[in-house]
């Protein structure tokens, strides 16, 4: 099977010399999915940003900054003479104008009407046949299944078969924090890793609820992941609830390295070596 | 004041903190008891731990943001004035959000950081306004001016970092929840000087209710006591934010409750409001809890009481007394020559020329030169745009100043970019595909219609208080939308802080077309607005038909305020400010006045364009930021070379 997509992607090489070399990508899951498929984008929006808050996977020190997310610099957008610029819904507003430039493509990757996790795979693909990359996708997809699968081993053989619920979770200030429910990436993570989500929450676009620090008190079982960075950990670990939290009482808590929740393919992946590693 | 009245109010605010603690938690009274001898469920840990230091900070808080903002309306003597509407809280707001951003790693005591930043913001509003006219109209004007201009750099700051700021934002958005009661036992020696300087304040504030000019020959340090009363005002307002984030409402309606029912000597005024103010606080946490229950978002207690609060605040305006505001006796004192028109659309039309052709290149480096077809197509709808929104701006403003013949008043005011933005607020809120601009110029047109139905029956300065009150509720119901934090959180602040990112080019050639044409009508009508700054008595003596002129005025105003804020949001000081130097330039007529205010504002807008793409290259900040800045800074400067010459 894989050898003939590789023939075809040879074959629509041949036929397509134009595919877009020069991509500039305005949202971080873009950015993502490119370099997932061995692209090096042009350019990407919030490129300190992306380096401090998504880290893996690397952006290669050449690329350019286009601007915010929010507002990307048209401008410099246009001087940079891309072939293709991928957008998200955010940016929907601007199409039109994007398109002046280069042809643009719009990924709506988070949505309550689909599954984030497959529609990931999904988009990636779709850009992956737009670019000539199929057969780099599939390579990386395989590869991303080769590690999920060992990882999920090793946290069966860690727990011998029952590993613990976990509950991922973001604090926002001391009292309140972001949890990641139904259709979220950590939850995509740890179904991968044969984990149940310990503070399970409705669905929605992007999986996350802003929740009160009381609710934690219900964790009664499984393990608390807490993502860094958080400026006011002290405030919060100083505090007489959070101390007396049954989950802080018996050393259930873990802190994840900064780890990116609105990725795609490869944040999931990310995100589940770290939760196996936590869980070591 | 009667003692039965004191009794019932201690009844109620007892009553409520015991329906607070009851509300948050699923244990019976007798459990309860338990838990304040041993905790041994999980339950009454967090009763112990979160319910009972909630209740008690409400209660503490309530108290601290009325005696606050009762200290300032003793002092001021203006029955309106708080630290939300005279801008201090967004002094101290945006004191902690540009530490957080600069300095993360100093960890400043927030305490500080707020007095020092409501201490700038109340100087400047006192320069503004001018500080013996903090009694009237002016020091509101000033104070909401204040708020939009400190909310806009609030927001550049929040948006250049926006990773970080969402936990910023959670914060700030005023909530009461609690961990412990390390917040309860960290505010209650922070108190000390207020319970210590209250009492002795009184009797010299009951003094000030003369005036202060019969006060000071009674024998009163009037400065000292201005100076002691608002520090401690303002260290009681910034204890709160530092405790809990914003929560506006309280410290303006206790007061003023509290004198509508009677409490007029200070002692009885800040006493009884302490009460209301916890009462307030109580009620709307309540409401709060109750529906973060029943909704599957949090709801912060500060949007709670905004909406419980909003209309209050919006009947007080209609009713209370408020002195109007005497007339700009200073005048200005020094006029240039006059310069030929000619002049200045030169200089405009060369600084236009510069702001088109500058730009940087792929590089960063910059780049001059006359921009190529796509270029061009991408720059001038923005550029046109933001030079429309100067140029309207800048007629708005003098029609309405002239109209209300206060040098402070300026289209923001009018309560029209508040309907917008709240229009634009339930827009995201119902989250439709439609644009968000139908939004947004529906709301402005029902607060446009709504003031057209009061201009004959309310006077002018009424309307802007109206349009304050509206303001207000704005406000309240964007801590809502911020407190999630979320993406649609980054959109309203960008959208709010004035960004021509999204124009199209036909929205830019309408913008533009309807600020020509009414920019017409109002140079039509010249004679009109000239009379009306000569004082509606001369004017109708001279036969004018004060109420019909009134409501045209308005309309005009009002139509240009609606189609620019409806496209920017609020822009802040560029309505007011323009005009003004269009006379310290040398506008001697109406028609001058209205020429020259527009060519600056068009020059002016078209040089924030440049510089909102260019200043921190690639990263863009929204245009209407930056020139309500530049306006900000250019009328301080204005009043401290004023302040020179004079003294």
């Amino acid at each position: 099977m894989k050898i003939y997509w590789i023939l075809l992607g040879m074959l629509l090489s041949s036929v397509l010399q134009a595919a877009p070399k020069k991509v500039i990508a305005l949202s971080w899951e873009a950015t993502e999915y490119l370099l997932a498929l061995g692209v090096t984008p042009l350019a990407v929006a919030d490129r300190q940003d992306y380096q401090q808050w998504v880290v893996e996977p690397r952006l290669p020190e050449q690329v350019l900054d286009a601007g915010s997310r929010l507002e990307p610099n048209l401008e410099r957008i246009y001087a940079l003479k891309p072939d293709l610029i991928i957008i998200n819904p955010a940016l929907a507003g601007i199409q039109a104008n994007l398109q002046k430039i280069a042809p643009t493509l719009l990924l709506d990757s988070f949505r309550v009407d689909h599954d984030n996790a497959n529609a990931a795979e999904r988009l990636q693909r779709q850009l992956a046949i737009q670019l000539n990359r199929l057969a780099a996708h599939e390579a990386f997809l395989e590869q991303q299944k080769t590690e999920l699968t060992r990882l999920r081993h090793a946290v069966n053989q860690r727990f011998k078969g029952q590993p613990p619920a976990v509950c991922i979770v973001r604090f926002a200030s001391p009292t309140r924090y972001w949890t990641y429910g139904d259709n979220s990436m950590p939850e995509a993570a740890m179904a991968a890793l044969g984990i149940k989500n310990a503070c399970p929450q409705p669905r929605s676009a992007w999986g996350t609820h802003l929740r009160q620090l009381p609710e934690l008190a219900r964790l009664d079982t499984g393990l608390l992941l807490h993502i860094a960075p958080f400026n006011r950990q002290a405030d919060l670990e100083r505090s007489a609830l959070w101390q007396a939290l049954p989950v802080v009482r018996t050393q259930r808590v873990r802190a994840l390295p900064a780890v990116w929740t609105n990725g795609g393919v490869t944040s999931i992946t990310r995100i589940a070596q770290v939760i196996a590693k936590a869980l070591n | 004041m009667k003692r039965p009245a004191w009794s019932l109010l201690a009844l109620v605010t007892t009553q409520l903190a015991a329906l607070h603690i009851q509300i948050g938690t699923p244990l019976s009274l007798a459990q309860q008891w338990q838990a304040l001898h041993e905790v041994q469920s999980l339950e009454q840990l967090i009763f112990v731990h979160t319910h009972l230091p909630r209740t008690a900070l409400a209660v503490i808080l309530g108290m601290v943001m009325a005696l606050a903002g009762g200290l300032l309306q003793l002092l001021t003597q203006n029955p309106l004035a708080s630290p939300m509407t005279l801008g201090t809280s967004a002094g101290a707001w945006c004191a902690i959000v540009l530490a957080g951003v600069l300095a993360p790693t100093l960890q400043l005591p927030l305490e500080w950081l707020a007095l020092g930043g409501s201490l700038f913001a109340l100087t400047l509003v006192g320069a503004l306004a001018g500080w013996r006219q903090l009694h009237s109209l002016n020091a509101l004007l000033a104070g909401t001016a204040l708020n939009l201009l400190l909310g806009s750099v609030a927001a550049i700051a929040v948006m250049l970092n926006d990773q970080y700021s969402r936990t910023l934002l959670v914060w700030g958005t005023g909530d009461l929840a609690q961990n412990d009661w390390a917040w309860v036992l960290w505010l209650l020696p922070r108190l000390a000087p207020a319970l210590l300087l209250i009492p002795l304040l009184c009797k010299p504030l009951h003094l000030l209710q003369l005036g202060s000019q019969a006060a000071a020959a009674a024998g009163l340090n009037v400065m000292r006591l201005a100076i002691i009363t608002s520090l401690l005002a303002l260290w009681l307002n910034g204890l709160a934010i530092a405790a809990v984030g914003i929560i506006g409402f309280v410290s303006l309606l206790a007061p003023a409750l509290a004198r509508l029912l009677g409490a007029h000597k200070p002692a009885d005024n800040l006493g009884m409001a302490a009460l209301l103010g916890a009462i307030t606080l109580l009620l709307a946490d309540i409401v709060a809890i109750w529906l973060s229950h029943h909704l599957a978002d949090l709801l912060p207690t500060s949007a709670a009481i905004g909406l419980l609060g909003g209309p209050i605040l919006i009947w007080l305006c209609l009713k209370l007394p408020l002195a109007s505001s005497l007339p700009d006796a200073t005048g200005h004192p020094f006029r240039r020559q006059p310069t030929a028109l000619i002049g200045w659309c030169l200089l405009a039309a060369l600084i236009l020329l510069l702001s088109a052709i500058s730009g940087k290149d792929a590089a960063g480096h910059w780049l001059i030169s006359w921009p190529d077809a796509g270029l061009w197509a991408l720059r001038w709808p923005r550029m046109m745009a933001a030079c429309a929104a100067g140029m309207g701006l800048a007629i708005a403003g003098l029609i309405l100043q002239r109209l209300l013949n206060n040098p402070l008043a300026s289209p923001d005011l009018l309560g029209i970019s508040a309907g917008a933005s709240l229009g634009m607020l339930i827009g995201l809120g119902i989250g439709t595909s439609l644009s968000p601009w139908l939004f947004s110029s529906s709301g402005a047109v029902v607060v446009l219609l709504a003031l057209c139905w009061l201009a004959p029956r309310q006077s002018p300065a009424r309307l802007i208080l109206l349009g304050i009150g509206l303001s207000s509720l704005l406000e309240a119901a964007l801590q809502l939308v911020l407190a999630q934090g979320n993406q649609d959180s980054f959109q309203l602040l960008n959208w709010l802080a004035g960004s021509t990112y999204h124009t199209t080019p036909t929205q830019a050639i309408a913008l533009l077309g309807t600020v020509l044409i009414l920019g017409g009508i109002s140079l039509v009508f010249a004679r009109v607005l000239l009379l009306f700054g000569l004082g509606e008595t001369l004017a109708q003596a001279v036969g004018l038909a004060v109420p019909q002129a009134r409501v045209l005025l308005l309309l005009l105003a009002g139509l240009l305020s609606l189609a620019i804020s409806s496209q920017f949001g609020p822009l802040a000081f560029i309505g007011l400010v323009l005009p003004q130097l269009a006379i310290q330039l040398g506008a001697r007529t109406i028609k001058d006045q209205l020429w020259l205010a527009s060519l600056i504002g068009a020059a002016l807008l078209g040089l924030a364009d440049l510089a909102s793409r260019t200043v921190f290259f690639p990263s863009q900040i929204p245009v209407g930021a930056l020139a309500s800045l530049t306006c900000g800074s250019l009328l301080v400067i204005g009043l401290l070379g004023r302040r020179r010459r004079l003294a």
